[in-house]
């Protein structure tokens, strides 16, 4: 007795949170009597409203509510009747097991597993290269059964696979044709059918397929982590340039000293000394300025390597770019409209 | 005489006309000349310009030098008027390694009026060192085994040689720059058993342009 009182409060909780909107007059009336808890009068009110010949979400409100009513009042047959008949008319509209009570759920249980449907039939939204990847297509059967899925529209009607199965199925579509090209640009359907023992059932996902031309990989001029050296480097200053003027100077304006005939005057002298001066003036001069940069070997080869690196990647990537230009992008995602 | 001259410049001017990637310069400059000669006593020293002309093709090499000048005698000199100078030299190099060049060329040097001192004409054998000291500078140092003198006025050189340093000093390319250069000769000009040494010193200063 407690435990009924407990469920009764629970779905009038859950009741108006599970069903949808509703449009038709006699199904809102249902509906405010399951609320109710009014469940021969809901019964009898849905019964009344399909019996105007509903169609869409109304039909699926007032089947729900007959099943829901059924089930709670005990009568099972007119339960499992109700039920099979929301199945067919929507295979996924199962009520929460944690919103409806036992009995209404081992009704739609047992009403499931009479029955044969592709349930939740689903295309993955997705984008691949062609010929580089796939869109998973999944969907399940309240039974074990053959299962077949096939893709139509835009003259192609496309057998993707056939094969038995217990629960959930799930197929690859590569978004190939035939003969290995992708397929064109627009919209498609992916019909699931189920068929066992005489019973087959229907699904289909329409679709959408897109095509984009696929996106370039930019070139590169640098490689991350290496980056170029200086090719050159200001030595430490030195007295090598005082040095050789030095030496030169010395060398040359000594030997003409010492060489020179002594008889024949000296008037030659001061303009040896004055160029020595400037030689040596002038390697003075180089010693006290900042040195010039002089190039360091390693890192020249260093740098070089790294440019032919940068080069063959380069060249890898202009190939890349070469077969990317030859293929398309494709998208696939399910349309508006849902699924049937 | 005049032949080797002629000689001379045709050369240079031969070798500058096939150049074609090279490295070419010139400088015009400015001389000073100092002459000494020994028989009378003869001492001379003067201003002139010329300059100095090179080409340069991988590791050989064509320096070409020249000046016009005239040389003033000083109070002991047996001579009363002044004498032109003429001199014209050119040197083929090969760097034989780095930093060394093998130099062989010729020279000759006309005086006017004639007689008054000694024209002469030899071929040179010689080496040339040169350092770079920094991008924007070199220096250089030459000394070559003069051979076989020949004078106008007869005689016979028994030792002969010369001696130069120079100094560059300009745009790292070589375009353009400084020249600082001298070149000290001694001839043991010797007639019979007696000796009538000659001394030369040409100190240049020039302005270097480069290709």
């Amino acid at each position: 007795m407690r435990r009924s009182l407990l469920w009764m409060a629970a779905l009038l909780v859950a009741g108006p949170a599970t069903l949808a909107a509703q449009q038709n007059a006699t199904v809102r009336q249902a509906q405010q009597a399951y609320d109710d808890i009014d469940y021969e009068r809901a019964a009898q009110l849905a019964r009344q409203a399909l019996d105007q010949g509903l169609s869409g979400a109304d039909a699926v409100t007032a089947w729900q509510i007959a099943a829901y009513s059924y089930a709670s009042l005990g009568m099972d047959d007119e339960a499992d009747e109700a039920f099979k008949a929301l199945i067919y008319l929507d295979p996924s509209a199962e009520p929460d097991p944690l919103q409806f009570a036992p009995r209404i759920i081992s009704a739609y249980t047992n009403a499931l597993a009479a029955v044969l449907v592709v349930r939740y039939p689903d295309v993955e939204s997705t984008q691949f290269v062609s010929g580089q990847g796939s869109a998973d297509i999944t969907f399940e059967l309240s039974r074990p059964a053959r299962a077949r899925v096939t893709v139509v529209g835009q003259s192609l009607d496309l057998q993707l696979d056939e094969f038995l199965v217990q629960r959930r199925g799930a197929v690859e579509w590569n978004a190939l044709d035939v003969a290995g090209n992708p397929v064109p640009p627009g919209d498609y359907e992916v019909i699931i059918e189920a068929e066992e023992l005489g019973n087959s059932h229907i699904a289909t996902v329409p679709i959408a397929v897109r095509q984009a031309p696929v996106d370039t990989v930019p070139h590169i001029d640098r490689i991350t982590g290496f980056s170029y050296l200086p090719e050159d480097e200001i030595p430490a200053r030195d007295w090598r340039p005082l040095g050789v003027a030095g030496l030169y100077a010395g060398l040359s304006t000594g030997a003409t000293f010492a060489l020179s005939e002594a008889g024949l005057g000296d008037n030659w002298r001061m303009p040896v000394i004055a160029v020595s001066t400037t030689a040596l003036l002038t390697g003075f001069v180089m010693s006290l300025k900042r040195p010039d940069a002089v190039p360091v070997p390693g890192n020249i080869q260093y740098n070089a390597l790294l440019r032919e690196q940068i080069a063959r990647r380069n060249a890898e990537i202009a190939q890349e770019n070469q077969n990317r230009r030859r293929q398309v992008l494709v998208t696939i995602e399910p349309r508006e409209g849902g699924m049937q | 005489m005049r032949r080797t001259l002629i000689s001379g410049v045709l050369l240079a001017c031969a070798v500058a006309t096939t150049a074609t990637a090279q490295t070419i310069w010139i400088a015009p400059a400015g001389a000073a000349i100092s002459y000494q000669e020994r028989g009378e006593l003869v001492q001379l020293d003067g201003f002139g310009f010329g300059g100095v002309a090179g080409l340069r093709i991988g590791p050989l090499s064509v320096e070409g030098e020249g000046y016009l000048a005239t040389l003033n005698p000083d109070d002991e000199t047996a001579l009363t008027e002044s004498v032109k100078f003429k001199q014209l030299d050119v040197r083929l190099g090969f760097d034989i390694v780095s930093a060394v060049t093998l130099q062989v060329g010729m020279s000759t040097r006309l005086a006017d009026p004639e007689f008054s001192v000694h024209d002469v004409g030899f071929i040179r054998v010689g080496v040339k060192s040169q350092q770079s000291i920094a991008r924007i500078a070199k220096v250089w140092v030459r000394g070559a085994y003069l051979v076989a003198p020949k004078f106008n006025t007869g005689g016979d050189a028994g030792f002969a040689f010369e001696l130069g340093l120079g100094t560059f000093v300009g745009a790292p390319s070589g375009r353009f720059g400084v020249l600082v250069q001298y070149d000290f000769q001694r001839i043991d000009r010797s007639v019979a058993t007696e000796a009538f040494p000659v001394q030369l010193m040409v100190a240049k200063v020039g302005l270097q342009l480069g290709i």
